[in-house]
Parts: structure tokens; sequence; C-alpha cells
């Protein structure tokens, strides 16, 4: 009977039934007592105080065994039933288990919900990192994560090997008779690393995938070796789906990582043909520039000597400035391609609005597209990466211009909001707009609706403006245009660790921040 | 006055020669990165104009020559357009100035006088 273990509102109910039953029933032992006493020794019980008290004592303490070995047979029913359930709710738990593919969520349903049916004072679940050849724990309940999450075992450990060869659940209270002294003094403490009494492993074929470890308390329901059986076959489904969702992680993880790769390669190859391309093409054009502007420029030093009419010195000025233009475009494109290297600063957006359309500005003519501007100022500086903003609003320009493709309008706003601290930039063509079932896609890397796109450009605009904790929204309705919505967030005050790196780096445009 | 120009484009070289000249100063030209460094040993000159790309040895390695042999010669360097790192590394190596093409003359030559004035007055002093 000792080792029966009841829930403590368990035993606060038991308490109650036992001092209703025991307390009516030791008054009518009395009464009667007192009846049998004044009818056949004409005595009342009553007359003498401490007789009464001696007599009441011996009916309790004789009346309690019986009384409560009936009540916990009675509360033993209740808490039978209770484990019942327990063993329904872990069938039920090994069939879902199945149906979850991520090893992290798999883990996290388990260890809750073993936790919670059998009362557990904690429990987690360690798990084999294949590719780094160790197990760390994936998820723990009642133990504060920031001392699980860096437990680890490498596969050699002798936990590790213990379970992959004996296959069976270990319980600590048993293993000071099953393994040497000093041996058992170093499982000892893995047991404590690892939070638990009992460490079943979870094993697939001759594979040890990892394992649950539970740590039970006087309270919790799995002390029969019934009950630990129960729970072992509940381990051994359990594996299955364990090794389904480690496979499908590491699937996912991998093709993640690949896609990942695969953008950032394509985006740097981009880039440096970008800058190949500016610099080539720079040698090109800037020679002829460089002479056809230095003999006007010539020309025009020597205007006292000569005397030109206006008409000619205007020529002359006209050349000069024409051919810094012309310059002007392709040191543009160079700037544009030279991004991720650049420091973070205080930038002026206007500023780079500005120059993002002055190099579409050739197209954007061509193709008859209106640009209207509406720039609500003040916008306070924004502290970042000058290359990164220029590309992602590059992205979003040149988005527009190409969903627009003849004629149009693209609409530019960029204001701040004050009191959200956000800046807000908005850009709206009047193209043909985003077919509902795309609007959710644009996002994604490699979505194209265009032919001769890479389907980066917005990806890789979302992952900047993500980047600087901000949103990128867009709405589109068919026929009439789309419109990307940025909001990025202006941080005021910087941590100053940041702030003094970048003072060490930038003396100068930082010391405006607060 | 003593000034070189180095450029590959032999019409850049020319205009420049004469602008240079009419001002009074002694000019030379070289349109390779190997004419330059025999130009520099023989012409000795204050000042060495130095484009960035050309066939053969490039400015960048004439810049480092000219530096390891001549360490006060000043050197600008002149270029169509390069990359920061290409910047970075010649102003690193030593580089007096950095000045993109098409040139402002009178900007150039502004900055010619000064930097022959520095080695003049440092020289005499």
């Amino acid at each position: 009977m000792t080792k029966l273990h009841l829930k403590k509102r368990k035993r606060f109910f038991k308490q109650i039934v036992l001092i209703s039953i025991l307390v009516p029933l030791v008054l009518l032992a009395f009464s009667l007592l007192r009846f049998l006493a004044f009818k056949f020794f004409n005595y009342d019980l009553f007359s003498d105080l401490l007789i009464t008290v001696a007599v009441a004592v011996v009916l309790v303490t004789t009346g309690y065994k019986p009384v409560d070995f009936a009540v916990l047979w009675l509360v033993r029913h209740v808490f039978f039933r209770s484990h019942v359930n327990g063993q329904i709710a872990l069938s039920h738990l090994a069939h879902e288990a199945v149906t979850i593919l991520n090893k992290y969520e798999l883990a996290n349903l388990i260890v809750n919900t073993i936790a919670d049916v059998y009362c557990l004072q904690s429990a987690s679940i360690l798990l084999v990192e294949r590719e780094k050849k160790v197990y760390r724990i994936v998820s723990a309940y009642g133990v504060k994560p920031s001392s699980w999450k860096h437990v680890e075992f490498p596969e050699q450990h002798p936990l590790i090997e213990l379970l992959r060869t004996r296959k069976l659940p270990i319980d600590q209270s048993q293993i000071q008779k099953i393994f040497s002294w000093q041996d058992a003094n170093k499982l000892n403490h893995t047991f404590e690393q690892l939070y638990a009494s009992y460490i079943i492993p979870l094993m697939f074929g001759d594979e040890l995938i990892g394992s649950i470890n539970l740590m039970t308390t006087g309270r919790s329901k799995l002390h029969s070796s019934q009950e630990m059986r129960c729970f072992f076959d509940f381990s051994r489904e359990v594996s299955k789906a364990f090794r389904n969702a480690i496979i499908m992680t590491d699937i996912s993880d991998a093709n993640q990582q690949l896609m990942r790769l695969q953008t950032e390669l394509l985006h740097t190859a981009q880039r440096s043909a970008i800058e190949r391309l500016a610099t080539g093409l720079a040698h090109e054009i800037h020679n002829p520039l460089t002479i056809i502007s230095g003999k006007a420029q010539i020309l025009l030093l020597k205007r006292d000597q000569k005397a030109y009419d206006t008409q000619v010195e205007d020529v002359l000025k006209t050349i000069v400035k024409q051919t810094k233009r012309a310059a002007d475009i392709t040191r543009k494109l160079l700037m544009f391609s030279e991004s991720q290297q650049s420091v973070k600063s205080l930038l002026d957006l206007e500023e780079i609005i500005n120059d993002t359309i002055a190099l579409l500005s050739y197209q954007v003519s061509l193709d008859r597209i209106q640009v209207l501007k509406r720039i609500e100022s003040p916008i306070p500086k924004f502290y970042g990466n000058i290359g990164e903003l220029r590309e992602a609003f590059l992205n979003l320009f040149l988005n527009a211009v190409q969903a627009i493709g003849q004629e149009g309008s693209i609409q530019v706003g960029l204001r701040y909001r004050e009191r959200e601290r956000l800046i807000e930039l908005s850009i709206r063509d009047s193209g043909p707009g985003i077919l509902k079932e795309n609007l959710n896609k644009v996002f994604h890397p490699f979505f194209t609706t265009r032919e001769e796109s890479t389907g980066l450009g917005l990806f890789v605009t979302q992952q900047i403006i993500h980047g600087y904790k901000g949103k990128i929204i867009v709405q589109s309705e068919e026929g009439k245009g789309t419109s990307f919505t940025v909001e990025l967030p202006v941080r005021h005050e910087k941590k100053s660790y940041e702030g003094n790196v970048v003072k060490k780096d930038m003396p100068g445009p930082v010391k405006a921040t607060r | 006055m003593k000034l070189l120009i180095v450029d590959d484009e032999v019409e850049i070289c020319d205009f420049l020669k004469s602008f240079f000249e009419e001002r009074n100063y002694e000019v030379r030209s070289a349109t390779s990165g190997e004419e330059a460094l025999k130009a520099v040993e023989q012409f000795k000159p204050h000042v060495v104009l130095l484009d960035i790309k050309m066939p053969g040895v490039n400015g960048v390695q004439v810049l480092q020559e000219i530096k390891a042999k001549f360490p006060k010669l000043k050197v600008i360097m002149v270029t169509a357009l390069e990359t920061r790192d290409k910047i970075e590394e010649c102003l690193r190596l030593g580089a007096d100035n950095y000045i993109t093409k098409p040139l402002s003359l009178e900007y150039l030559e502004n900055d010619v006088r000064e930097k022959i004035e520095a080695v003049t007055n440092s020289s005499s002093a």
C-alpha cells in the first residue's frame, strides 16, 4: 500500500472522505458504547472527561486503519482509471507522431504529452545529428532552455555506447547493481546532465536515434514495471516517427541551404558581371569622352584670347557638361553593383531614390513611363548599408518599369511615420497587376513571369529589408497595377558595442546619431 | 616643373601634353607601363599622371615600382572607372591622388601645381 502514490489533489480528497466517514462512525460507536454501559453497568461515559477522551481515542485508532484501507481502495479506482486514460493518450500520440515530419515539432509534442500524462518533473529528448556525429537535446520539459540547449554527447560517449549495445531503458536507481562503482559514478553524472532518472533509448533496428530522458517524482505515475514496459513499447513506436522526422528535417535543411547558396552564387556572379561590364565599358567610353571634353575645355580656357561669340561658348560648355553626364551613367552602374562590402553609415534615402531614378531615367523615357515623385520632407537619416539599400530600391524600380513595359506611370512616395518611427517607401506602377495566385510567390527565389528575369530581384530586396527588421508588402489589382510598400524602422539608439565599432571605422557621419 | 603623362590612349597624352606645355611645364608622355618606368629613370619628373588600365605592365604595377624606387615622387592616378577595392589599393600603395575621366583640366592643373610646389619646397628647404 505504501507504494501507492497519489496526486496531491487526490490525497486531499482522500483525507476529506476519510474524515467524513470516520467521524460519524466513531460517533455512532460511541453512542452505542454509552448506551450499553448505561444499560448494563448503569454508568454514564460522559461523567468523567478523561474516560470520554480515552474511549474516543481507542475508537478512532481502531477504526482508522480499516476505513483508510476502504477509502484508498475507492480512490485507487479513480487513479487506475486515469492510468488507463494515460495509456490511451500514449497510443494516440504514437499514431499522431508518424504524421509529424519536423523533428523539433515532434520532440516538443512528445515531451509535453508524456510529462503531462505521467506527471513527470522533467522530460527531454536527445536526438542524433548525423552530420556532426553528436547527440543533442532538441526539446525539454521542466528544464530551463538555457541549461539544456548546450547539452550534447559525441558518438563515443559512454552513455551513447551503452544505450546502443544494451538497447534497453536504464534506471538510475539500478545502475549501482549493474555496473562497477566507477562506471556507475560516471553514469550518474550523465543522468544529472540530462535531468533524468530514466533513460529510454530510441532504436531503429541497430541504429540508436536518440533517447527519451525522464525525471520522475513521488507523484509521477511511472513506477510499476508494467508501466515502464508500456512506456518502452511506446518509445519503440515513436522511434520510427523520429527516424522519418530526422531524415525529413535533414533533407529540408539541406534543400534550404542549397537554395540559399544557389541564390548567393547567382547574386555574386551577377554583381561581379556588372562590375566587369561597368569598368570595361568605362574604359571604352570614358577615354573618348575625356578627349572630347578635354579639347572643349582647352578651347574654353582660351576664350579670353580668342573672343568667341556667346553661341560658341555655350556649345563648348554644353559639350563639357554632357560628357560628364554620359560618364556618370557607368559610374552609377558600378556604384550599384558595389554593395555588400560597404560599411553602414547614416544615409539620406531621398538621395538614394533620386540616384536610382536617375539610373533608370533613360529606359523610363524610352518606354514613355512617367515617374511621379512625392517626398514628404524631412525624412530622417537611416543607418544602413548604402549598397544594400540602393540594390533594394533599384530592384523595386526595375520591377515596376518591367511590369509596365510601354507607357504608364510609376508613383514613388517617401514619408516618415513619426509615431511608429518608420520610413515608408511606396512604389506603385500602372502595370497589368499580379495574378492572385502568384501574389504570395513574388518574393520566392527564382519566381518570375518574365523570360529574361532571374527571379531574384524581389527575393533579394525582401532579404535586405528583413535585414533591417523592416517589412515589405505587396498589393495588386489585376488590370490596375501593383504597389510595393517598404517600411523601415528608424533606430535612434544604437547598442553601444555597435556604436563603438562604427565610430572607429567612420568617424564622420556617425557622430550625429544619438 | 617636370611632368610625366602615362596613358595608353595617344590622343589623351597629346592634348594633355599640349595643355601643360602651354602652361610652361616640361612634359614627357609614355603610352605603356614599360615606357613609363624608363621615362621615370631618365626624365626624373616631379609628378606622374598615371592611367591604371593599360596593356602589359598596368598602372598599379608602375605605381608600386615608382614608389619603391622614388618614394618622394608624386603620383596622381588618372582612370576611367575602377572598383572601390582598386582605388583603395592604389591609395595604400602610396598614390597621392585619384582622378576619374573625363577630366576637369582646371582641377587637374591645380592639383599638379600643388604637388610640384610641395616637392620643390621640401627639397629647397
